[in-house]
């Protein structure tokens, strides 16, 4: 009996060494990979359950099926992991059921605070589209009518006087404004911005020649104004101010022998900075996706704009008004809150005129704003980004790339987007995934995550790596 | 020839140490690893375990004597 005794404590201590060594193994990922998942029916040490509340419902179960799920009833929300080691890629999988929301998008926090890198997750409108399809290099092309045998010839040659919808892809192509004509005096702009704008103007034969004051709200530490010039991609020119505290500061810029087209002005500055007038020799001159008006003074701006979707806020008791956009009104009536607004009908190409009692408000979209129906112009055709409020059958042609829809198994949707983590900042042990849905609060029904699996990927510690690790310390 | 309460007895001893002996080092990783032992083993259950056969283990025993 004693020698059966010590067969099965030999058994039951290597059983027990066995499994020790596999967590030690997933701890140190001495092979590189780490798969840890959540299925919200135990609490997982590594992935969070979905986040904030308020976006986010308590975990639920379902008592026949044995299931257990979270609904995410707002966006965007945030699924935090807390790993043991950095890992250099990240490949996330959801199992989810999304009833009412068109696109819905997977991203990866560069920084606590910053800005996320979103992936393309689901695309209705794409998985839906029984258009002609055609693709090449993981650009998928869609026509309503088919007049290109290919999607190069497409991309060389888009049909610009047609609506086309982007999905993860951009498309160039060089604007040109038919009988533009310069003007001879040059234009002010009267109105206080704040913050970071991406401005963009217009010129054919002329210098770019714009004038920037500013001022820093901020008496104890002054930022510096930093402007950055894009023609496309590619950077012309930047320049650099120093801020002197309370008083109004000046930086003039001109580019000469530029070539015709749009170009990009970049205002990089902290939210501290007020850039309280631009003077120009460019009539046009539109801001892309935000801008926030901020003055006291009693001046209001015509404002118009092509955006189909409005945030608009004020952080400010003076900011509380009623805003008057096309033939609706918007109510601020509540401070750090965001306000949306729809036109009833939507057509591409429509230009809405905004009318606020008051300033000290800041708008987004994923348009354009001007200050004066005279400055306008939209630098992309009719050239938009998918969203999820859009109606498709406007649009002609729909380009996409690097998009693979999900699959469908026993009703819930399986899909998986990978992220290179290496430009994540900080030491890569506390990720935050970002689930971003536009519209999801306002949709009569949630976003339901049954699982959340994270396969992770990093170099394999071999015994050459840690020699090289320990090298590379001494030296 | 040994009984069958014996036989019992022994076996469970044995089961009780072994996995007392692991509850004590997955509980010490554990802590040092920031709870990722706990993302594959559920502790909790684990340690229901360990007192059922620490019960079992002493209910034999006071049977053998």
């Amino acid at each position: 009996m004693e020698r059966f005794i010590k067969i099965y404590k030999i058994f039951l201590i290597s059983i027990g060494i066995a499994i020790f060594c596999c967590i030690i193994s997933s701890y140190f990922s001495f092979n590189g990979n780490l798969t840890v998942s959540n299925n919200f029916c135990s609490k997982s040490s590594i992935i969070s359950e979905i986040t904030p509340t308020g976006r986010a419902l308590d975990i639920e179960k379902n008592t026949k099926t044995g299931e257990c799920y979270q609904r995410m009833t707002g966006e965007p929300a945030y699924i935090n992991a807390v790993l043991p080691r950095s890992y250099n890629q990240a490949v996330v999988t959801l199992n989810y059921k999304n009833p009412s929301q068109n696109i819905v998008e997977l991203g990866v926090l560069q920084s606590v605070t910053g800005a996320a890198e979103l992936k393309p997750f689901e695309n209705k409108f794409l998985d839906n589209c029984t258009w002609e399809k055609i693709s090449s290099d993981k650009i998928i092309l869609y026509q309503k009518v088919r007049n290109y045998n290919s999607v190069e010839e497409f991309i060389n040659n888009p049909s610009l006087d047609k609506n086309i919808a982007t999905y993860n892809y951009s498309l160039n192509y060089n604007y040109h404004m038919q009988g533009y004509q310069m003007f001879n005096e040059a234009t002010e702009y009267n109105q206080s911005i704040r913050g970071r704008h991406e401005l963009f103007t217009y010129l054919e034969n002329e210098n770019l020649d714009f004038t920037f004051y500013w001022q820093d709200m901020n008496s104890a530490t002054a930022d510096n104004y930093i402007i950055k010039i894009y023609k496309g991609e590619t950077e012309i020119h930047s320049a650099w101010s120093a801020t002197e505290l309370n008083s109004i500061n000046e930086k003039n810029i001109v580019l000469t022998g530029l070539s015709g087209g749009v170009y990009r002005i970049v205002l990089d500055v902290s939210d501290d900075i007020v850039t309280t007038k631009m003077k120009s020799q460019q009539h046009y001159l539109v801001f892309k996706n935000k801008l926030y008006l901020y003055d006291a003074s009693s001046l209001m701006p015509e404002i118009v704009s092509n955006n189909d979707e409005l945030i608009i806020k004020t952080d400010y008791e003076n900011g509380l008004q009623s805003i008057k956009i096309s033939e609706d009104t918007i109510k601020l009536n509540k401070i750090s809150t965001y306000f949306t607004w729809r036109p009833q009908k939507n057509t591409i190409g429509s230009v809405y005129s905004i009318q606020p009692e008051k300033k000290n408000f800041i708008m987004q979209g994923s348009g354009f704003f001007a200050l004066n129906k005279d400055n306008f112009f939209d630098p992309d055709y009719n050239i938009d980004r998918m969203k999820n409020s859009m109606d498709i059958e406007q649009y002609d042609y729909l380009i996409a790339a690097n998009y693979t829809g999900p699959l469908l198994q026993t009703g819930w949707k399986n899909n998986s987007a990978t992220f290179d983590l290496s430009k994540v900042s900080g030491d890569r042990k506390n990720l935050f995934f970002v689930i971003s849905s536009p519209g999801l609060s306002e949709a009569k029904e949630d976003i339901i995550i049954k699982n959340v699996t994270i396969k992770l990927a990093r170099e394999p510690l071999t015994l050459k790596n840690v020699f090289n690790k320990i090298f590379l310390i001494f030296k | 020839m040994k009984k069958r309460s014996d036989i019992f007895y022994y076996f469970f001893l044995t089961t009780f140490q072994i996995f007392l002996f692991f509850y004590f080092i997955f509980i010490v990783f554990n802590s040092l690893t920031n709870k990722f032992v706990s993302s594959y083993i559920n502790l909790d259950i684990y340690l229901v375990v360990l007192i059922i056969l620490g019960v079992i283990t002493l209910w034999l025993r006071k049977k053998k004597e």
